[in-house]
């Protein structure tokens, strides 16, 4: 089976640093951006991933602008994105109801949480909310 | 055929005098133009025979036809005229004209008369070849040579003996054209005559109606007044002799009219009266008694009747009634307010009232008396049924008194309680309106006035309450009694600054009877700030402590699950202590977070339709498992449904999952754990009850409130609440509803919640996509 590229956005390198060992270990491979720019970037180079996980308060560019961005792009507009954020009040519904696959999770979160949400967002199963 | 009607009879009446008239005119006018004719004929026919004689003269004395030629043409111009001739003194004919075929000539005794005629004369109507003619004759006639001019020009004249007759002249004129005049003359008045037929007939038709219209009108209306209709009025307004009448007969019908009520108003008096009345006629004889006399007395009318007045009013003396002063009663012709007694068949005296009066007829005089006695045993007996009462008044009065002194006491003593209760009010900080019923308002202290910017002078009506506090207002003026609930809601008033005001409304009832309501108004800017800036606080605190948190939380996963190669059994015990301890700093922040987004009303309720039954099934089924692995029996409890309610499922599954949650972690292994639902009336009561430890009375009014059981020890081992029944009643006061417990130290607790069920079929539509926001 091919590793999963999963593309983690965050502005913490902490956060990502610890989240890319975790999924690594568990088997995916990973790409990591700092910024909603750096994050665009990569997609525009060609590195299409499986599945995205995004920061919303980032600096610059933040995730709401990404996501837009993101479902925007015909290459990317069936990519599934997992919000992983501290304020999910910030979210717009409009994003949550839509019908591409997209999901929240809270920070602190729950590492099995993740990987479980992950791997049934990346098998088109319907992911219940919250 | 007998003609009933008096228009026909005016019509034909008319029709025949004009029929006549106009016959005598038509007659008259032909007889008239004929003799017109006729004599014109005649005149003209003479002075043309008379003129042609004298023309023919000359011709006749020279007997020379030709001579005659210029008079025959003149006479011969006219068509009328049939033949002329000339005959000499011996009858033969010196010249002739004629028209027609007839023989001219004459016979000798034909000649003598016009020979010795003196002058022109009609000799008669002939008739010849069907034509009636009539003829002329005129001798000729001459004189000497030197005076025959004179003569001619003399024209006839018996005494001159100089004349000289030589012939004479016929004429004959057709008849015909007197007689076409006549036809014509008759043919005109004939149509003449027709024409005045024709209008007399319309014009006499319509006289007829004009006068019989009036005349049926007043026929019809003598009719209703024969068969008892007296509301009859005439209209007819005109001046003439009809209108006279009418008028005679609306005064007629008017007068009987009014004697006839009159009439039957009196009868109806008497019958009905409840006085008894006798009527007495000159001689102080009865007369007649009416129904009540009859009732009183015990006698009928028949038996009275003729027999002295002494039989029913037994008066002597110099009582008015007795028949000593009879004369003088009489004289006066009234009595009023006698004291009298009626003597009844059965020997029995009645004491009674007695009035009088007199019968006047229209010449004012006397025939009797009319007396109205009206029974006093009653009024007697009431009298002195009153005084006994006045008596007694007598002797209460002085108690009264003294009753009324306490009286007024009391009334001082509530008054000086309601200046007080008064001041209260109107020191008090909060602003409190006091409404009747019907919305009007009672009592609005000075607090209230400020906050709702109302002048001290002004009395502001159910409609300006409406404007400013909106629907709590609204909803407590038009609640029914019985089921009113105590409305909260909160209001931003403009003015100097914005202000949020707490509106509360409370019914006021005394028992099942609706007083009014009360409407008590807080100023809670100040605390709404301070609730804002501590969401503002935890907001950001809570946003900066979870970044860390997630990073600590990824790195203590990462190392459990051996990210970093394996870890020795000590360490893991520490790592797994840490990984706890990190996820319930989280639910802290969590908590934290949410309920100041709460406080400051930021997180809007997404309501619709749910069954909260399924909510319960589902948590139940969710944490069921955890109970039992805890070693606690686990239950389900399912009452009479419905159980759909208006609300956010989420939230009130958090609430669901939040009292479950704590049973499971305050009740000790072996204990027992039941989650209900049931419904009653209108609303809908979750419940979840155990075993547990229990919560002090003196707890469990502060239970809900946030911080305040932050920390506390309940159990061995077991930490606090946290902040979960805070929000749960948030959430469920948010829905209108309330949450409570009862519990006993050691032997469980039973936490309920209450919100109202959905109105079965309606379903609060209007509001499913509205947000709402704690308050």
């Amino acid at each position: 089976m091919d590793k999963k590229r999963v593309l983690i956005v965050d502005d913490e390198a902490d956060f990502v640093e610890t989240a890319s060992q975790r999924l690594s270990f568990e088997g995916f491979e990973i790409a990591e951006a700092l910024d909603g720019e750096t994050a665009l970037a990569l997609i525009q180079k060609g590195a299409i991933p499986d599945i995205i996980l995004l920061d919303i308060m980032m600096p610059g560019m933040n995730g709401i602008d990404v996501f837009s961005k993101l479902r925007s792009d015909p290459r990317t507009a069936d990519v599934p994105i997992i919000f992983l954020t501290v304020w999910e009040h910030l979210i717009p519904g409009a994003a949550l109801r839509s019908k591409t696959p997209c999901a929240t999770l809270r920070k602190p979160f729950d590492f099995d949480d993740l990987i479980k949400l992950m791997r049934d967002m990346l098998e088109g199963r319907k992911v219940s909310e919250g | 055929m007998k003609i009933k009607s008096l228009a026909n009879r005016i019509l034909l009446m008319v029709t025949f005098v004009v029929v006549v008239l106009t016959g005598l005119f038509v007659v008259y006018f032909a007889f008239h133009s004929r003799n017109s004719l006729e004599r014109y004929q005649r005149d003209s026919g003479l002075s043309l025979a008379q003129s042609l004689a004298h023309s023919s003269a000359l011709g006749m004395i020279a007997e020379e036809p030709s001579l005659l030629d210029q008079p025959f043409a003149i006479a011969t111009s006219d068509p009328e005229i049939l033949y002329t001739v000339a005959y000499d003194s011996s009858g033969k004919i010196l010249k002739q004209f004629s028209r027609i075929a007839i023989d001219l000539s004459v016979e000798s005794q034909q000649i003598e008369a016009p020979l010795n005629a003196a002058g022109p004369y009609f000799g008669g109507t002939i008739k010849a070849a069907g034509i009636s003619i009539d003829e002329f004759y005129s001798p000729i006639q001459y004189q000497q040579e030197e005076e025959l001019s004179e003569t001619l020009l003399q024209g006839k004249g018996g005494e001159l003996k100089s004349f000289k007759t030589v012939g004479f002249i016929r004429i004959g004129i057709s008849r015909s054209r007197i007689g076409a005049a006549v036809r014509t003359a008759m043919l005109v008045s004939a149509m003449i005559g027709v024409l005045v037929l024709a209008i007399g007939v319309f014009l006499s038709f319509y006289i007829s109606r004009l006068i019989t219209r009036s005349l049926k009108e007043l026929e019809s209306g003598a009719r209703r007044v024969s068969q008892g209709d007296l509301d009859v009025s005439l209209d007819i307004s005109t001046d003439d002799e009809v209108g006279a009448v009418a008028r005679a007969f609306n005064a007629m019908a008017g007068a009987l009219k009014e004697t006839t009520v009159s009439k039957d108003y009196v009868e109806n008096i008497v019958g009905s009266m409840n006085e008894a009345m006798v009527v007495l006629d000159a001689d102080r004889r009865i007369i007649s008694l009416n129904n009540a006399a009859e009732f009183l007395l015990g006698y009928k009318t028949m038996e009275l009747s003729g027999t002295l007045v002494d039989a029913v009013f037994p008066h002597e003396g110099d009582h008015p009634l007795a028949a000593s002063r009879w004369s003088l009663l009489f004289a006066a012709g009234s009595l009023s307010n006698v004291t009298a007694e009626l003597r009844t068949k059965d020997g029995r005296l009645i004491p009674v009232n007695l009035s009088a009066a007199q019968i006047l007829d229209r010449g004012g005089k006397s025939h009797g008396l009319v007396c109205i006695a009206r029974d006093m045993r009653e009024v007697n007996a009431l009298l002195s049924q009153l005084r006994a009462h006045a008596e007694d008044l007598e002797r209460y009065q002085g108690v009264l008194f003294s009753m009324l002194d306490d009286n007024e006491k009391a009334r001082l003593e509530i008054e000086s309680e309601r200046q007080k209760t008064l001041t209260a009010v109107n020191s008090m900080s909060d602003g409190l309106c006091m409404f009747g019923p019907d919305g009007r308002v009672i009592l609005m202290n000075p607090a209230a006035r400020g906050m709702l910017g109302i002048p001290e002078d002004a009395v502001p009506d159910a409609m300006d309450f409406r404007k400013m506090l909106g629907d709590a207002f609204a909803q407590m003026q038009s609640s029914r009694p019985g089921e009113r609930p105590k409305l909260m809601q909160d209001i931003t008033l403009g003015g100097t600054s914005l202000r949020t005001i707490r509106v509360e409304g409370i019914p006021l009832e005394r028992g099942a009877e609706l007083l009014g309501f009360m409407i008590v108004l807080r100023d809670i800017t100040r605390q709404r700030r301070l609730d804002e800036a501590k969401y503002e606080l935890i907001a950001n605190v809570s946003h900066e402590l979870r970044t860390p948190l997630a990073i600590i939380s990824n790195v203590i996963s990462n190392a459990i699950v051996g990210v970093a190669g394996p870890v020795p059994d000590k360490l893991m015990n520490g790592l797994s202590i840490c990984q706890a301890n990190a996820k319930r700093l989280g639910h802290i922040i969590d908590s934290l977070l949410d309920i100041a987004i709460i406080d400051a009303g930021r997180v809007g309720l997404q309501r619709e339709n749910t069954d909260v039954a399924a909510i319960v099934q589902e948590k139940a089924s969710l944490f069921g498992d955890k109970a039992r692995t805890k070693g606690l029996a686990f239950t389900t409890k399912l009452g009479e449904g419905p159980y759909t309610a208006y609300c956010d499922r989420k939230a009130i599954s958090d609430v669901v999952s939040n009292l479950i949650l704590n049973a499971i972690r305050f009740t000790p292994s072996g204990g027992s754990i039941e989650v209900g639902i049931m419904r009653h009336g209108s609303q809908l009561e979750v419940s979840v009850t155990d075993t547990g430890i229990g919560i002090p009375s003196e707890e469990h009014a502060s239970i809900f409130d946030h911080f305040h059981q932050l920390g506390r020890t309940y159990g061995p081992g077991e930490k606090g609440l946290g902040l979960g029944l805070a929000i749960s009643r948030k959430i469920v006061e948010q829905h209108g509803g309330s949450i409570g417990l009862r519990s006993a130290v050691g032997k469980g607790s039973r936490f309920y919640f209450i919100i109202p069920a959905s109105e079965e079929g309606s379903g609060n539509e209007k509001n499913n996509t509205g947000e709402e926001h704690y308050g």
